[in-house]
């Protein structure tokens, strides 16, 4: 009797501790009905001979960092030792005058995965990471580059006084409020354009800097000195005593006398990102590492870029811009530490 | 009868008394738990195989289903073949009878509470939660280095595409650990993880997983990942309101007293003595890759050194 009580009031002890330790199990229908964050795409796709498949994340990161060397690609390409990219004390993002950090911001980041046909085969000819927009301040000394990384200048005429060149100092002085416009890219020191291990940028022969006057008596004196071949100026559209539009023309690494190339490590940090007329940064797309065994054709959207074979590194047009003064000596670097050697160690 | 019902009463007390106990488990504070320095427990996993999938006897697939492309297709990434197995495993073919070692008995995986107050640890006046791998000093030998691989088959809208492969050899993560510890009302933590192999190889095949094109292979790994360092720079995992995930690596902004006319930190500025610290011995994370291989065609090292995060936040959303 005592053992049938005691077994009793041993189940009623047990029962509550059964149920405390037991997790009952989401059947399978309504698990069925959950559905998770969708922050992943899986694509493929294919162009240019080629199949892709990408993966997308969607995330928003904002980050800001050091390192003392991003090296990518040593090894000897055609006979000579070096790098395809070197870039020392590098960074991303920034500390602004209130000690307040600026942060580098990406967005939507992706993996994609170039094959090509091979006999039935799927042979993995590149992979690339990318993001589906960024902004901030990328900062560095460049030692070697292999990709596209095409600047805007944009400034007035009135920058051609940092030239130190005579011709130049008149044209700024005659048209110092007229837009200039021009593009550089990456070039060896002769001009001719080259994206492969590049250790300087410029305006490529052939390229003009654009002089666009806005005002009236600007396009007389620009017509006027176009016509007396002031500072190489070449007027393209004639007006009656009017020029509104002269062109500068590049070649062996200068224009109306005027060095364009420049050393890529003078560049010491540079904004990415679309720049708004409040001259604030949007997000832009196509920045991209890629590494591929051959010339691969990247998609984005409506976009296609070239990328040799090798590290690539993609900064898409029109995602950097610099002033002329910025062009002509360099941008100095950002503060991206606290105690920064860059700024005394403090 | 009276001895069975002392012995019955004696069960039954033991019973209720654990049963008390259970339900009534006492919060160590803090301070007490900083106090505690167990051995903690280690972990070995002797002669260990792990092969799963449907290639393996007839195993199902492990699918990961209700992913979408971005037109919204349905997505499902079957995994089929998972493997952990010893070294020479040939990318997953030689399983069977090639088990591996995952820690040792003088060097294990270890669960344990530590004291905050080490000065390793740097979390005052707190206990704090750490697992971690084995240390490189006595560094895991080749038959506690596994073999891994995974192979993933990609279905797009119902169609089968290909199916992609990666193995690891002989993979080590000595020293790596990460660290949970109670702050700021949440979970606060830091972590290393260290990754060293000699090879690790992408490729594809078609959606049968036969037709296998070229290899892109990254030789002589190091990866030495350093994040957070104590209350300083605390990491921690959220999830917010709509679902979505939080990561972050606390910022450094505000640990300078007063800052300079250019955002700076001066010597003798409280906060400077800390920052300077910081970026010559602080956290930092190196990553070496000796060759990178595609196909056969070699295109030389990688070097990523010294790479300092001050600030990191990671946050989720839909596509």
């Amino acid at each position: 009797m005592l053992n049938t009580f005691s077994n009793f009031f041993l189940l009623l002890i047990f029962i509550p501790g059964l149920l405390q330790a037991q997790l009952i199990p989401i059947e399978e229908g309504e698990l069925s009905e959950m559905t998770g964050q969708a922050f992943m795409n899986i694509d493929r796709s294919a162009a240019n001979g080629l199949d892709f498949t990408k993966l997308t994340l969607g995330l928003d990161v904002k980050t800001s960092l050091n390192s003392d060397l991003l090296e990518l690609g040593n090894y000897t390409r055609d006979g000579t030792p070096g790098s395809d990219i070197k870039i020392n004390d590098f960074a991303l993002g920034s500390i602004d005058s209130d000690g307040k950090i600026v942060p580098f911001e990406i967005k939507d980041p992706f993996i994609e995965l170039a094959f090509e046909d091979n006999a039935g085969k799927q042979d993995l000819v590149g992979v690339r990471l990318g993001f589906g927009g960024a902004k901030g301040v990328l900062s560095g000394s460049i030692q070697s580059l292999t990709g596209n990384i095409n600047i805007d200048i944009r400034d007035t005429a009135d920058g051609l006084s940092n030239a130190d060149n005579g011709l130049a100092d008149l044209t700024a002085a005659l048209l110092g409020n007229s837009p200039i416009e021009a593009n550089a890219v990456l070039v060896n020191s002769d001009g001719t354009p080259n994206n492969i291990r590049a250790t300087e940028i410029g305006i490529k022969n052939g390229e003009t800097f654009d002089i666009v006057p806005t005002s009236g008596g600007d396009k007389f004196v620009l017509w006027a000195a176009a016509g007396l071949g002031i500072g190489g100026l070449n007027c393209v559209d004639n007006g009656f005593f009017s020029c509104g539009k002269a062109e500068i023309t590049a070649g062996g690494c200068e224009a109306a006398g005027i060095d364009v190339c420049f050393d890529l490590n003078t560049y010491n940090s540079l904004d990415v990102g679309k720049k708004q007329n409040d001259g604030s940064f949007d997000f832009s797309e196509g920045l991209f590492l890629g590494f591929q065994t051959k010339q691969i054709t990247w998609v984005d959207g409506s976009t296609s870029t070239k990328a040799t074979a090798g590290a690539f590194l993609n900064v898409p047009n029109g995602g950097l811009e610099v002033t002329l003064e910025q062009a002509l000596l360099g941008t100095k670097r950002v503060r991206t530490r606290y105690a920064d050697p860059y700024f005394g160690g403090h | 009868m009276k001895l069975v019902s002392l012995k019955t009463n004696a069960v039954m007390s033991i019973i209720l008394f654990s049963q008390l106990s259970y339900s009534d488990l006492e919060m160590l504070t803090d301070k007490h738990l900083g106090n505690v320095d167990g051995a903690g427990i280690g972990i070995v996993l002797e002669d260990f195989i792990f092969n799963g999938g449907e290639a393996v006897n007839g195993g199902g697939t492990f699918e990961i289903s209700g992913l979408q492309s971005s037109d919204n297709k349905p997505v499902v990434l079957g995994i089929s073949q998972f493997y952990i197995a010893g070294s020479g495993s040939d990318q997953g073919t030689n399983i069977d009878n090639n088990p591996v070692n995952i820690g040792r008995l003088t060097n294990p995986f270890n669960l344990e509470l530590r004291d905050g107050n080490d000065l390793d640890v740097g979390v005052t006046d707190k206990a704090v939660f750490e697992f971690s791998a084995p240390t490189i000093l006595n560094g895991s030998r080749l038959s506690e280095r596994p073999d891994m691989g995974i192979r993933f088959d990609l279905e797009i809208d119902g169609v089968s595409h290909q199916s992609l492969e990666n193995h690891i050899e002989s993979l080590s993560i000595d020293g790596s650990y990460i660290r949970l510890w109670g702050g700021n009302g949440r979970m606060e933590g830091e972590l290393a993880l260290n990754v060293y192999t000699p090879n690790i190889e992408f490729f594809a095949c078609d959606s049968t997983g036969l037709n296998c094109g070229e290899t892109v292979s990254f030789q002589n790994v190091s990866i030495e990942l350093e994040l957070g360092q104590g209350e300083y720079q605390p990491v921690t995992f959220e999830v917010d309101s709509t679902g979505n995930f939080i990561f972050e690596v606390g910022t450094l902004e505000g640990k300078c007293a007063s800052t300079n006319g250019t955002g700076g930190c001066d010597s003798g500025t409280a906060g400077y003595t800390e920052l300077n610290d910081y970026y010559t011995t602080g956290p930092a994370s190196n990553t070496y890759i000796g060759n990178v291989s595609v196909g056969g065609q070699s295109f030389g090292s990688t070097t990523i050194s010294n790479l300092q995060i001050q600030y990191l936040e990671v946050k989720s959303h839909d596509l």
